[in-house]
């Protein structure tokens, strides 16, 4: 079972919440601050519970932290009474839901719920994104650029055109390019590449 | 021997005599022919004076050398003048031969022949004046820049007898407004308050006498005089010959610095009036925030607790205890906050006073009046007649006030943009009455405040005055609920009443005062 992360400032609730989340089957663990969380989160796939106000780092800061990893953990966040504001900039941060404390425990266990059943495809995609991503770094930029223009459906001859450069090194540049990018085929490789550009 | 001289040697000796005064003279002694007015002899002090070499002057006129300006007034004024009286002394400007034009001074005398009485010559003796008017002008210009000054300038004796003052100062008096016409002799102390006259006496006079100069800024009052804020804010000692112990007053009108400076501290005033106001608002919000952490807290683990028992699951004594004690734990928590805000509203207490309804709330519009401006919002009175009058906390009593009228605004504020009419002339309308109670002999003021927002619908009205409901996405919820305990603490009683869709009235009464 994915356990269920929770990040808040507020020992006694983190406590609580762990206690009811135990009654309902899930196992939970506690960070105190943001900071606290990214030191140990390595992205093994979990459910996040992130308090928004929080002294240090906020909610919504450790949001784009995780963006820019390119981690696709669940993020519920929970924001206090009638911050509508909060919860909007919150749903902006690709949160996937959030709860208004004081909450009802049938509707965050609810959510907590759907968060868990996305985790198996989230994971997938991350490693699958993360995979990518490793390979793409290791491209040259010249290479980049052909990887750029294939996946957009330019004909060999037509690259070497648009490049300057002739289409025997076009085809050394773009058998490199499938190889790093571990691509078997043209279709392999636009879905890779469209899978980082969705993700930016 | 001397004595036996024949007379006409003695002539001659005086003639020789006059001659040698003549050209010894540094003074310019000029004949002039009549008519034209032609030089027809002069001495050598002509060459110092006019640069001109006396056979150059013989036979000129004496107008060509006049400046234009002055020419018209020696040949029509100052001409027939010697022509009736024989003599008379006049200032003018006169070109040299580098054509600058000096001020000479000449005294003019007709010299007639002894018979006929016609006039044969005329005889001027002239001087160069050129500093003394130069020290004169200077003198004049500053002395119009005085007798035009916005500040009021008076020379005074020790004792504050005026010898003169200028045209500020005689209008601030009420003296007469000609300064051609020599001043009565008067005192400054008629016009000025026992303690202003005592303190430029012992501050002002004390430190001008010792250093010559005092600066600094004394307020004086004179009564029965014009309304305004006047200061003292020179005292020069001037010694000129050949008085001494004269003393130059400059005092200043600062009846507009004041009022700004009023101003600038009724503004200061409001806003720390304001931050109190706000205060109670903020602390509301804050608390609210931290009694739901251990209410929150507390709820999970009863829920937690319950949840378990509902699975049929058993909860170990040890594992009951903790979480017991967890729980209590949360609850003293909450205690502990409600202890803290307890004891911070008991530092401020509470000081009932009589109070102008009306006055009131117009302090409190003057609060929201930003708002009104830019929703373009009018405030209509309905006022009683006289005094409407309660017994209240100032600030709390505003606070409901500002609380309704905010409420007011907002709602008129999202009407407007439901119905996309923002520019329409919209009002709040805050009446005053009286209530007549017959049962008791005694008087209720009822206050009304209307807007024309969206209204409220049955089913909000009835939960209007509950904590934490609220219609607004961002707000506590909890002005309504503070705004309801207020006037109940007061004794009085809060009401609503709308139509649901275009206005909404807070009907509030209190108990009259008297």
């Amino acid at each position: 079972m994915n356990p269920i992360l929770i990040v808040d400032d507020d020992a006694d609730f983190r406590e609580s919440l762990s206690w009811l989340l135990e009654s309902a089957g899930y196992d939970s663990r506690g960070y105190d601050s943001a900071e606290a969380f990214l030191n140990a989160y390595q992205g093994e796939p979990a459910c996040l519970l992130l308090d928004v106000r929080m002294t240090g780092m906020s909610g919504l800061e450790l949001q784009r932290q995780l963006i820019a990893k390119a981690y696709q953990i669940p993020v519920i966040l929970i924001t206090g009474h009638g911050d509508v504001p909060m919860a909007v900039a919150a749903m902006k941060n690709q949160a996937f839901d959030f709860i208004s404390k004081p909450f009802d425990d049938e509707s965050l266990l609810a959510i907590i719920a759907k968060a868990v059943e996305e985790i198996p495809r989230r994971f997938e995609r991350q490693s699958d994104l993360l995979e990518a991503n490793r390979h793409w770094q290791a491209l040259s930029r010249r290479e980049q650029e052909v990887a750029h223009l294939v996946a957009g459906g330019a004909s060999n001859k037509g690259l070497a055109e648009t490049l300057g450069i002739s289409v025997k090194t076009v085809e050394i540049h773009r058998s490199r390019v499938m190889k790093k990018m571990q691509a078997g085929n043209l279709a392999e490789l636009i879905q890779k590449i469209n899978l980082m550009s969705d993700d930016a | 021997m001397d004595s036996l001289e024949p007379a006409s040697n003695l002539l001659e000796y005086n003639e020789a005599r006059y001659r040698i005064l003549a050209e010894q003279s540094g003074v310019m002694i000029t004949l002039h022919r009549p008519g034209d007015w032609a030089y027809s002899a002069v001495n050598p002090a002509v060459e110092q004076l006019t640069g001109y070499r006396a056979d150059e002057l013989l036979g000129l006129p004496a107008y060509e050398l006049f400046h234009p300006e002055d020419a018209w007034a020696m040949q029509h004024k100052l001409i027939p003048a010697i022509k009736k009286h024989g003599t008379r002394t006049f200032r003018y400007r006169s070109r040299n031969r580098q054509g600058e034009y000096r001020w000479v001074e000449s005294t003019h005398r007709s010299i007639r022949d002894e018979q006929s009485g016609e006039l044969k010559e005329i005889i001027a003796v002239t001087r160069e004046v050129q500093q003394e008017v130069e020290a004169e002008q200077a003198l004049q210009r500053l002395a119009a820049v005085v007798e035009a000054s916005a500040d009021l300038v008076l020379l005074c004796d020790e004792q504050l007898q005026v010898l003169d003052l200028n045209r500020a100062a005689r209008q601030a008096l009420g003296r007469s407004e000609s300064g051609a016409e020599p001043q009565e002799r008067f005192s400054l102390r008629d016009y000025l308050s026992t303690e202003s006259v005592q303190k430029i006496r012992t501050i002002a006079l004390q430190v001008a006498r010792q250093k010559g100069r005092w600066k600094g800024a004394i307020r004086l009052d004179f009564p029965g005089r014009k309304e305004g804020f006047w200061q003292l804010e020179q005292l020069i000692s001037t010694h000129t010959e050949p008085v001494y112990g004269l003393y130059s007053l400059i005092i200043r009108d600062r009846t507009e610095e004041q009022a700004v400076q009023q101003a600038l501290q009724d503004k200061q005033q409001q806003l720390a009036h304001s931050e109190r106001l706000m205060s109670l608002g903020e602390m509301a919000s804050g608390l609210a925030h931290e009694i739901n952490q251990p209410l929150a807290s507390l709820l999970n683990y009863a829920r937690g607790g319950l949840r378990k028992l509902k699975q049929a699951e058993t909860i170990s004594p040890d594992k009951l205890t903790q979480l017991l004690s967890a729980m209590e734990k949360q609850a003293e928590r909450a205690a502990a906050i409600v202890r803290q805000l307890r004891s911070m509203v008991k530092k401020t207490p509470l000081r009932p006073e009589l109070i102008d309804l009306e006055q009131s709330l117009r302090e409190a519009v003057n609060f929201v009046e930003q708002e009104l401006e830019q929703q373009s919002v009018n405030i209509r009175w309905d006022k009683p007649q006289g005094k409407a009058q309660v017994m209240a906390d100032k600030v709390q009593l505003q606070q409901v006030w500002v609380n309704l009228l905010i409420n007011a605004l907002e709602a008129m504020a999202q009407s407007g943009d439901r119905s996309g009419n923002n520019n329409a002339q919209r009002e709040i309308n805050i009446s005053i009455q009286a209530l007549n109670k017959a049962e008791t002999h005694s008087q209720d003021w009822q206050v009304d405040i209307v807007d024309q927002g969206g209204g409220i619908s049955a089913e909000e009205m009835t939960h209007i005055f509950e904590p934490y409901y609220s219609s607004k996405s961002s707000g506590m919820g909890l002005g309504l609920s503070i705004s309801r305990s207020i006037v109940e603490s007061l004794g009085g009683g809060i009401d609503v009443d709308s139509d649901g869709q275009s206005y909404s009235c807070f009907r509030i009464r209190l108990a009259a005062s008297r």
